[in-house]
C-alpha cells in the first residue's frame, strides 16, 4: 500500500520560499503547518496521509535534529548524522512508493510547510534547490529518501548500515549518474560495498571515485550489471575500481601530492 | 540504454527468438498491451515471456566455450520511479536448444510511467577461456531487446490531481490546468501534473472514466487532450533553451517535448515553428488542433 503525500506547486512554494529565505529560524516556527490551502495530492496511487502521520514525522525529525543541535548552529559532522539518520526515517516510516517519491512537489511541501524551521536550519546559505527540489538530487528531504532508497537492504539486519560508507559529496557522485548507474539499488549497493573495501592508500578518494564511476558508465553501454547475483557483480565492479587504482598508481604518486605540488 | 559496438562478437539475430511478454490476470496469460489504463500503484504486475535459444550457435558466433556460463534475464526500468532491477535470471544449458519461461511480478509500489522490459543474454560469469574476440566480463551483453508499455494509459499521460480552484491561485472557473516544473532534465513523470478543477464535473468525470469512457466523455478527454498538447507546444517553443538536438535523458521533459514536436511537426525545425508562431499564432494553433487529430478516434 503506498502513501499519499500533499504537493505544493511551484508558484506557490515558490512565493514561500520568497518570504521564508530572510526569517530566522524562530520566526519559521511560527508558520509550520500540517496543511496547506494549495497543496493537491495525485489522482491514484494509494491513501493520503493523515495530518496526525504528518505530525509524527515532524516530531521524529525534529527529535533528530535537536541532537544535531538544532535550532543552534552545528557542525558538518553532525549534520551527516542528521542527513543519515533522516534519511532512514524518511526511507522507513513513510510509506512512499518510489513513483510518488519522485514526484519533487511532496518534497517541496515537507520542506516548506511542515519542516521549514529544521530545512532552514539544515541548508543555512539557503539557495533555492534546497527548498524547491528543482533537482530531487538537491533537495534537503528528497535527496535523503531516495539515498536509503538506493542503499535498502531488506533482509539484512540492518538494512540502512551502507548510509554511512559514503558522505554527501560522494553519494552525490553516483546519484547525479542515476539514468546509468543510480536508478539500481543492486548495483549502488555494490559500488557502496566495493568502494568501503578498497584500500584507496592515500589517493585522492573524490577523483578516485570519478574515475571509478566513469569507467562503470563505459562498461554500462554494453553490460548488463543488473543480470549478474550479488557475487558476480560485486567482482566486475571491484574489477573496474582496481582498474582505477592502477591506473592512478601508473601515474606514479598519490593525486592529492600532484595538487599539493601545484599550490 | 543504446547499444554500440562492443569491443567482442554479439549472438546472431537468429540464435535468439523470443515470443511476446504476456501479462498474468489471475493466471491468465493475455498479451502485455502497449498501455495499461487501469494501472496504479496498488497493482503488481506478474508477466511471462517465453524465449528459445539456440546455445551451440551463440558459442559458436561468440567464440564463447563450452564451459563459459550463459545467462537469460528479464531487467525492468520504471520511468515514473527511475528505478531498474531485474526478474528471473535463468542459467542456460551448456549445449543445445533451450526453452526458457521468463517470469516476474513486479511490485507496483515500484513502477510508474513507462515500464522498459529488456530481455538479455548475457555472459554470466568472468571467462577468459573463449577466442580473442569472444566477451570476458560478467554482464557482457550477447543479445537483447527491449519492450515497452505506458502505465496508467494514455489518458493520464502524467499525473492528475482533482482540485478545487478556488484553494489555488487559478481562476475558480477555469476547467484545468497543466504544471511544469523543473529543467528540461527533470524526469516528466515527477514535473508535470495536470490540475482538474473538481468544480467542473462534466470533466471530473471524464478523468474517472478514461479507461472506459461514454461518448460525452471522448469528447471532454479530446479537448483536454489537444489542450494539453498545445500547451506543451507552446512551452517548448517559448523555452529558447530547448533544442531538438540536445540529449536530454529518457523520460525527461526534455524528450517528451521533442517527441511531441517530432510527432505532430515532423521534419520541421524549431526555428521555423517558431517563426510560424510568432508571425500567425492563430493559424499556428489550428495547425496544432489538426496535427492533435481532435475529436478523432485514436
Amino acid at each position: 500500500m503506498s502513501v499519499l503525500f500533499p504537493r505544493l506547486l511551484p508558484r506557490q512554494a515558490h512565493k514561500l520560499y520568497e518570504e521564508y529565505k530572510s526569517l530566522t529560524i524562530e520566526e519559521l516556527e511560527l508558520r509550520i503547518a500540517l496543511r496547506h490551502d494549495s497543496a493537491v495530492y495525485a489522482a491514484t496511487g494509494g491513501d493520503r496521509v493523515r495530518e496526525k502521520d504528518l505530525d509524527q514525522l515532524r516530531q521524529a525529525i525534529v527529535a533528530v535534529a535537536r541532537v544535531a543541535g538544532f535550532p543552534n548552529r552545528s557542525t558538518p559532522a553532525t549534520k551527516n548524522d542528521f542527513d543519515r539518520n533522516v534519511a532512514e526515517l524518511l526511507h522507513r516510516t513513510t510509506g512512499l512508493a518510489p513513483a510518488e517519491a519522485a514526484a519533487r512537489d511532496i518534497w517541496v511541501f515537507l520542506a516548506l510547510v511542515v519542516l521549514p524551521d529544521v530545512s532552514f536550519w539544515r541548508f543555512e546559505k539557503r539557495t533555492d534547490e534546497r527548498f524547491l527540489a528543482k533537482d530531487l538530487t538537491r533537495h534537503v528531504f528528497g535527496r535523503l529518501w531516495w539515498r536509503a532508497h538506493l542503499v535498502h537492504e531488506p533482509d539484512s539486519t540492518d538494512p540502512y548500515a551502507a548510509l554511512s560508507i559514503l558522505g554527501e559529496g560522494a553519494f552525490d557522485q553516483i546519484y547525479a549518474r542515476r539514468r546509468a548507474l543510480g536508478g539500481s539499488p543492486q548495483l549502488v549497493r555494490s559500488i557502496l560495498h566495493v568502494w568501503h573495501e578498497i584500500d584507496t592508500g592515500g589517493l585522492n578518494e573524490t577523483d578516485l571515485l570519478k574515475d571509478f564511476l566513469k569507467r562503470l558508465l563505459r562498461l554500462g553501454a554494453f553490460m548488463s550489471f543488473e543480470t549478474l547475483h550479488d557475487e558476480q557483480l560485486n567482482a566486475e565492479v571491484r574489477r573496474a575500481a582496481q582498474d582505477s587504482l592502477h591506473a592512478f598508481d601508473a601515474e606514479g604518486r598519490p593525486r592529492h601530492a600532484l595538487e599539493y605540488a601545484r599550490d | 540504454m543504446s547499444m554500440q559496438a562492443p569491443p567482442y562478437r554479439m549472438a546472431p539475430t537468429g540464435s535468439v527468438v523470443a515470443g511476446p511478454w504476456q501479462w498474468l490476470i489471475d493466471d491468465v496469460p493475455g498479451e502485455l498491451p502497449d498501455a495499461l489504463s487501469d494501472w496504479d500503484y496498488r497493482m503488481d504486475l506478474s508477466l511471462r515471456r517465453s524465449v528459445t535459444v539456440d546455445v551451440d550457435l551463440v558459442r559458436q558466433a561468440t567464440g564463447l566455450s563450452a564451459a563459459a556460463k550463459l545467462t537469460l534475464a528479464m531487467i525492468w526500468t520504471a520511468s515514473g520511479s527511475g528505478l531498474k532491477a531485474a526478474g528471473d535470471r535463468i542459467s542456460l544449458p551448456e549445449t543445445g536448444i533451450a526453452n526458457v519461461d521468463l517470469a516476474a511480478l513486479l511490485p507496483g509500489n515500484q513502477l510508474g510511467g513507462v515500464l522498459g522490459l529488456e530481455t538479455t543474454l548475457v555472459l554470466a560469469e568472468y571467462s577468459e577461456d573463449g577466442d580473442l574476440a569472444s566477451p570476458r566480463r560478467a554482464g557482457s551483453i550477447l543479445w537483447t531487446s527491449k519492450y515497452e508499455t505506458r502505465l496508467q494509459g494514455d489518458a493520464p499521460l502524467f499525473p492528475i490531481a482533482v482540485v478545487d480552484f478556488a484553494k489555488t491561485q487559478y481562476p475558480e472557473d477555469a476547467g484545468w490546468h497543466v504544471e511544469i516544473g523543473g529543467d528540461l532534465e527533470t524526469a516528466t513523470m515527477g514535473a508535470l501534473l495536470l490540475l482538474v478543477n473538481e468544480r467542473k464535473q462534466v470533466l471530473v468525470d471524464a478523468m474517472r472514466s478514461a479507461a472506459k469512457p461514454r461518448p460525452v466523455d471522448r469528447v471532454v478527454l479530446s479537448t483536454v487532450h489537444a489542450d494539453v498538447a498545445r500547451t506543451l507546444v507552446e512551452y517548448a517553443l517559448h523555452d529558447q533553451d530547448f533544442s531538438l538536438e540536445v540529449d536530454y535523458g529518457d523520460e525527461t521533459i526534455g524528450s517528451t517535448l521533442q517527441a511531441l514536436i517530432g510527432r505532430f511537426f515532423p521534419g520541421q525545425s524549431l526555428t521555423h515553428l517558431r517563426r510560424r508562431q510568432g508571425q500567425s499564432p492563430t493559424a499556428f494553433a489550428t495547425e496544432l488542433q489538426h496535427a492533435v487529430r481532435i475529436f478523432e478516434e485514436s
